[in-house]
C-alpha cells in the first residue's frame, strides 16, 4: 500500500488524470486533466461510472495494492473514449483511500480497433471459406454475405492514411481467384497479427513511463542499439545550431524520432534527410514553442508508390496517434512527381 | 439493491456485443464491429421479488480465455460463455476454457450460450448442440431477441440464490 499521495494540480498531462477517492467513492482530490471533478462533489462517483459499483469493493477487498484495467471503453460524456485505469490503495490519516489513475489512450486504441477489426473479419471469412466446402449451394448463399460488411471497410471516403480500405481492396481484387485469394488472406492475416503484436509492444513501452517525451526514448532504445547504426551513414541529418541545449530538444531526441519513423520504412537503402527546428506552430494559440521534425526520403524509381504507402500506413497511423496523445501532430506526404516520402512531426515543448 | 457483475466472454465475432445491445437497448445491427478491451453497462431486473442491478461487462473476444486479462474477472458473479452455432471454431476450446473459468471464479455461475440460432434450422441447431463438448444452457438469437431476456433473468436468479 502506498503511504501517501500528492496530486500535483499544476502539472497537467494531456492524457493522465489522478483522482483520490475515499472508501465511499467520494472524490477527495483530483488534478482534473481530463474532466472536471467538481461535477461529482458530494456524490459517490460509482453512481456515474457503472464499473466502479462492482470494482470499487473488489479493489478494496483485493490483496493486491494495485490493479490495472486496460482498454476500458466508456460512453460517459466526460470520458468518451478508451482508457487504462489503475487503482491503488493509499493510506492517508490511517484511512484507506483509492487512487484512481486514468490514462487516455483513445487515439491509439481507435487505430488499434481498425487493425483488430480487419484481422477478425479475415479470420471469420477464412472460417466460412473452410466451412463452405461442407455446405450445399443454398447454404453458401447465406454465408457469403458476411464478409466485409464492417463500417470501416465499406466507407468509401476514408482518409488517405487508412490502410484498412486499401487492404480490403487488395483482397477484393484477388477475390476472383479462390486459391490466390485465400493465400492473400492468410498473408494479410499474418501481417496484421504481427502488427497487433507490434502495437501492443508499442503501447507497453508507452505505458512504462508516464513522462511526456520519455516514452519515445524508451520505444526506440533497442532500435537505436541494433538497427540504427547499420544505415545511419545513409541518413543526412541537418542540425539547427540555434536549438537550445535542453533535455527535450537535443540530437538524441532527434535521432530517436527519426528512428521511430524509420521503423515504418521498408526501404532502408535509400537517401534520407531530416531537419529539426524550434518555433511557433501556426495553430498554437497559446504561444508555446513547438519542436518540428521534417523527415524526407527519396524513394528508388522502381518503388510503386501505391504499394509502398499501403505498407507503411498502419505503422504511421499508430505513430500519429501516439504523437497526438502527446499533444503533437504528424503529417505524412507522398510526392509522386519527385518520388519523395515525407513526414513532419510537431511536438509541443510545454510538457517537457 | 443487490449489484452483480456479469461477464460476456467467448471467441471474437460470436455476438457478445449484440447480446449486450439486445438485452440493454433492445437493438440489433447486422454490422460486425470489433470490441477491444471492455464496455460496461448496467440494467436493473426484477427477479423473485428482488431488484438486481446487473453490471454487464462486454469483453473483447479471445480465441482462448487465458488470454483475457484476469483483472476483468475480478468480483464477477456470473459468466456467459458465448459461442457462434454457425462457426465450429468458436467452441473448439470450450472444455479448457470452462475449466479455466471455473478455476478462476469458483463461486461464479457459468452458462454456455449458443448464439446466432437464426442462421441455422432447428435440426442443424440440435446437431451442433450435440457436437459441443459441454452442455449448452441456452440457444439464442441476438438478431431476433429470442431467449435473450430469459437468459439474463435465469442467470440472475441463479446468482442471487
Amino acid at each position: 500500500m502506498i503511504g501517501s499521495v500528492q496530486i500535483d494540480k499544476n502539472s497537467k498531462s494531456p492524457y493522465r488524470q489522478a483522482i483520490l477517492l475515499d472508501k465511499g467513492g467520494l472524490i477527495k482530490d483530483s488534478c482534473d486533466s481530463l474532466f472536471d471533478s467538481s461535477l461529482f462533489t458530494d456524490k459517490s462517483i460509482g453512481n456515474y461510472f457503472y464499473f466502479l459499483a462492482t470494482e470499487f469493493p473488489a479493489v478494496l477487498a483485493s490483496e493486491a495494492d494495485r490493479i490495472t484495467y486496460n482498454q476500458m471503453q466508456t460512453t460517459q460524456e466526460c470520458l468518451p473514449g478508451f482508457y487504462d485505469f489503475v487503482f491503488s490503495k493509499v493510506m492517508i490519516d490511517d484511512k484507506v483511500h483509492i487512487l484512481w489513475e486514468i490514462f487516455d489512450y483513445t487515439n491509439v486504441y481507435r487505430e488499434y480497433v481498425k487493425v483488430q477489426q480487419i484481422k477478425n473479419e479475415i479470420d471469420i471469412h477464412e472460417q466460412f471459406l473452410s466451412r463452405q466446402k461442407e455446405l450445399s449451394d443454398d447454404e453458401k448463399k447465406v454465408h457469403s454475405k458476411n464478409f466485409f460488411q464492417s463500417e470501416y471497410v465499406n466507407k468509401q471516403k476514408l482518409e488517405k492514411e487508412n490502410l484498412v480500405y486499401q487492404l480490403s481492396n487488395n483482397i477484393k481484387r484477388s477475390g476472383n481467384n479462390e486459391s490466390k485469394g485465400r493465400e492473400n488472406l492468410i498473408k494479410l492475416k499474418d501481417h496484421l497479427e504481427s502488427m497487433i503484436i507490434e502495437i501492443n509492444h508499442f503501447l507497453d513501452q508507452v505505458k512504462e513511463d508516464k513522462q511526456t517525451l520519455t516514452p519515445i526514448r524508451n520505444l526506440v532504445n533497442d532500435f537505436l542499439l541494433t538497427i540504427y547504426p547499420t544505415f545511419s551513414d545513409k541518413l543526412k541529418v541537418i542540425y539547427n545550431d540555434t536549438l537550445p541545449n535542453s533535455v527535450c530538444v537535443n540530437k538524441k531526441v532527434l535521432k530517436q524520432l527519426i528512428s521511430l519513423i524509420c521503423r515504418v520504412d521498408l526501404n532502408q537503402n535509400v537517401n534520407k534527410s531530416a531537419s529539426l527546428s524550434i518555433g511557433q506552430h501556426n495553430d498554437d494559440h497559446d504561444n508555446n514553442p513547438v519542436m518540428s521534425l521534417n523527415y524526407i526520403e527519396q524513394l528508388p524509381p522502381d518503388v510503386d508508390l501505391n504499394d509502398d504507402s499501403s505498407k507503411r500506413i498502419i505503422k504511421l497511423t499508430i505513430l500519429k496517434s501516439l504523437v497526438t496523445t502527446l499533444g503533437g501532430t504528424l503529417l505524412s506526404k507522398y510526392s509522386s512527381d519527385n518520388h519523395l516520402f515525407g513526414v513532419i512531426i510537431n511536438l509541443p515543448l510545454k510538457n517537457c | 439493491m443487490i449489484s452483480k457483475k456479469v461477464i460476456l466472454t467467448g471467441s471474437f465475432g460470436v455476438g457478445k456485443t449484440s447480446l449486450f445491445n439486445q438485452f440493454i437497448h433492445q437493438k440489433f445491427s447486422d454490422k460486425y464491429l470489433t470490441t477491444i478491451g471492455v464496455k460496461v453497462n448496467k440494467k436493473t431486473v426484477e427477479v423473485a421479488g428482488e431488484s438486481v442491478s446487473l453490471l454487464i461487462w462486454d469483453i473483447a473476444g479471445e480465441v482462448t480465455q487465458d488470454k483475457v486479462p484476469t483483472s476483468y474477472f475480478l468480483g464477477a458473479s456470473g459468466i456467459l460463455y458465448v459461442v457462434d452455432l454457425s462457426r465450429p471454431l468458436t467452441f473448439k476450446n470450450i472444455v479448457a476454457d470452462i475449466e479455466y473459468l471455473k478455476e478462476l471464479l469458483p463461486g461464479a455461475e457459468i452458462k454456455v450460450v449458443g448464439n446466432k440460432k437464426d442462421l441455422l434450422s432447428s435440426t442443424e441447431i440440435d446437431q451442433v448442440v450435440q457436437s459441443i463438448e459441454v452442455p449448452v444452457d441456452s440457444t439464442t438469437s441476438a438478431k431476433t431477441g429470442e431467449n435473450v431476456e430469459g437468459l439474463f433473468l435465469s442467470l440472475t436468479k441463479e446468482m442471487i440464490q
